[in-house]
């Protein structure tokens, strides 16, 4: 077990840098550069920009300076936000997107759950249709509909809470409530696909039949048992989720940290692109380990790390 | 004594090859999925909606009398319904019937050709991680971790640098990130699955690896995939909506159900309702009736839901 966790935390680096070096190409490869969109400057000035964030020096020069400050886990200046650095950036907004997400990913998860299990414990009955009405309704109204409307009834019409921008705890109610759409309906449709599935096989039958309680029954064996797939997406889910949304942060003007995975690149600012890119991906990578470590909590007979080799 | 014998019958000639052919026609797995599946109302329901969508996406354009890009910018600006327009005209007056039906096939092209290719590699692709475990798990679920990490917007744009602009494009973006989700659930329900009982059975009665992937896991793993399978389709047309409202999808005056809903919102403040209404309302049956359709094949190809 230890040894397996060793040997995984070695092959994250090896991931994170593998993305690293991909982005960096990736993002020295796409056209444009980060003083193009501005009004036209003076030769001299753009000279001195260029030499001063390094992109004057060959790529590789370029890609062998920036590792070497990523080892000192520092992300250096943004280009396009003069005065910060891509480290204030991301310890400013992530937060509040994290805040945001953290919300609405409990109250996807609670909810869905439930209403996952509820709807297939009724198969085919009135309750789990009207769950699965309600978790259609989620996935097929897109967050960008969603949004206005509640902005424009729940908040404009009915003035039950404020429009938008981010100043207490109420201001993140609706964002929270249009971001947690769709992966609460995503969570309810896997959770009772799965059930229905476990609730047909014989170990249900041999727990009830030994005179099992109904909800012993339900938590023991049944949800334990159909728990898996949920578990695979709420892992990417979350980073997902907690790395804040363009469009919700948009819409309800939230100064999280989703903008800055369009705007960097629409920028063409090269240290935010970086920055943001390995930001997730750590957060995604150790996520998925996560999620792989927590396959063998639920099924014990999952063994990853047991059988290493071929 | 003449033994009772009837002359209305005849006595049937034994043979062992008559009595060991089979009369009717077998009923395969295939067949046998498909009467539970006409069987369950819902699911045909979705699945006619679906047909029914697809059939006016095809011939919708061509019984309009109006083309999706003829602007009528005097007199016809944000029109209601009328007998003229079915649905209404939006604000460069053209007509909303035809562009929803124009939509329609970009959208479904769109969601069903990511949906399939998603399906086919992140299926495989999984089965194979799962199944092998071991350190060929790992070395293709790192492939994936590195694929998922990247910034997927400079991926896009990579592509339209190199592949022009177009639906094959999109399509291909698309599905660069898209089969991910699919890959690591599939994994997943593998590697539980192949801890059972039923696997150690195939497995010592001789079962390759191809018969146990695809006649025993993956079979067991449909219910997962089909769901995360109705879950890609509106997810690809909401993505294609993203990228255009980026200016990387679809370019104006070219239709998407997922850019008309995206142009029509300012709508929701001034009041042209049907602009809006209309994508969003054919967007949302299409979902449903996918979701319904799913749901019913699921259990259609289930052999444990027979009763």
């Amino acid at each position: 077990m230890n040894r397996y966790i060793i040997r995984r935390l070695f092959q994250m680096v090896i991931t994170l840098w593998v993305i690293a070096t991909l982005t960096f190409l990736m993002m020295k490869a796409i056209p444009g550069d980060p003083f193009s969109g501005e009004k036209k400057l003076p030769e001299q000035v753009l000279k001195n920009l260029m030499s001063y964030y390094h992109l004057d020096e060959p790529i590789p020069v370029q890609y062998l300076i920036y590792m070497k400050s990523l080892l000192q886990l520092d992300l250096g200046p943004s280009i396009k936000y003069e005065t910060r650095t891509v480290n204030t950036i991301i310890s400013e907004s992530f937060p509040v997107s994290a805040q945001l997400g953290t919300q609405a990913l409990i109250l996807a998860v609670v909810t869905g759950l439930l209403l996952g299990v509820v709807a297939a414990l009724r198969h085919n009955r009135l309750i789990d249709y009207g769950a699965m009405f309600f978790a259609v309704l989620g996935i097929s109204v897109p967050s960008f509909v969603l949004a206005p409307l509640m902005q424009k009834y729940l908040a404009v019409e009915w003035e039950l809470f404020p429009v938008a921008t981010w100043e207490g705890w109420e201001y993140s109610i609706l964002p929270s409530i249009a971001l947690a759409a769709f992966p609460l309906a995503t969570i309810t449709r896997l959770m009772r696909s799965s059930m229905v599935e476990v609730l047909t096989q014989d170990y249900i039958r041999t727990a009830r039949s030994k005179g099992l309680p109904p909800y012993l029954v339900v938590f023991r064996h049944t949800i334990r048992n159909s728990i898996l797939p949920i578990v695979t997406i709420i892992g990417p889910l979350t980073v997902g989720i907690l790395t804040g949304s363009f469009v919700i942060e948009k819409i309800f003007s939230i100064p999280g940290i989703g903008k800055y995975f369009v705007e960097s690149i629409s920028n063409r600012d090269y240290p935010l692109i970086m920055g943001v890119t390995l930001f997730y991906s750590s957060l995604l990578i150790f996520v998925n380990f996560l999620v792989d470590l927590a396959y063998g909590l639920i099924d014990p007979r999952i063994q990853l790390f047991k059988k290493g080799g071929n | 004594m003449e033994p009772a014998f009837n002359p209305r019958f005849q006595p049937a000639v034994r043979s062992r090859n008559a009595s060991e052919k089979i009369k009717r026609p077998p009923a395969g797995y295939w067949k046998d999925a498909w009467r539970r599946l006409r069987k369950n109302w819902l699911a045909m329901t979705g699945l006619v909606l679906i047909l029914l969508i697809a059939l006016m996406s095809v011939i919708g354009p061509w019984i309009s009398p109006y083309d999706y890009s003829e602007q009528n910018l005097r007199t016809g600006k944000n029109l209601e319904p009328s007998a003229e327009h079915w649905f209404g005209t939006d604000d460069l007056g053209r007509d909303v019937f035809v562009r929803v039906w124009e939509g329609g096939r970009i959208s479904l092209t769109i969601g069903l050709l990511a949906a399939l290719i998603d399906l086919c590699i992140g299926v495989i692709y999984g089965g194979i991680a799962g199944y092998r475990g071991g350190r060929t798990d790992e070395i293709m679920m790192r492939m994936v971790d590195v694929l998922w990490g990247l910034p997927y917007l400079l991926t896009v744009i990579l592509l339209l640098v190199v592949m022009g602009p177009g639906l094959g494009t999109i399509i291909v973006a698309l599905t660069v990130t898209g089969w991910l989700h699919m890959a690591r659930l599939v994994r997943g329900q593998v590697l539980q699955l192949k801890e059972q009982e039923f696997v150690l059975a195939a497995v010592t009665l001789g079962a390759g690896t191809k018969r146990l992937l695809f006649k025993h896991l993956i079979p067991n793993a449909m219910g997962p995939i089909i769901i995360m399978l109705t879950l890609t389709v509106p997810q690809a047309i909401f993505a294609e909506a993203f990228l255009s409202f980026l200016g990387l999808g679809v370019q104006a005056p070219v239709a998407s159900w997922g850019t008309m809903i995206n142009d029509a919102l300012i709508t929701v403040l001034s009041g042209e309702w049907w602009r809006l209404f209309f994508p969003a309302l054919f967007l949302s049956l299409t979902m449903l009736a996918f979701n319904a359709f799913g749901d019913g094949l699921r259990d259609a190809l289930d052999p444990k839901m027979r009763k």
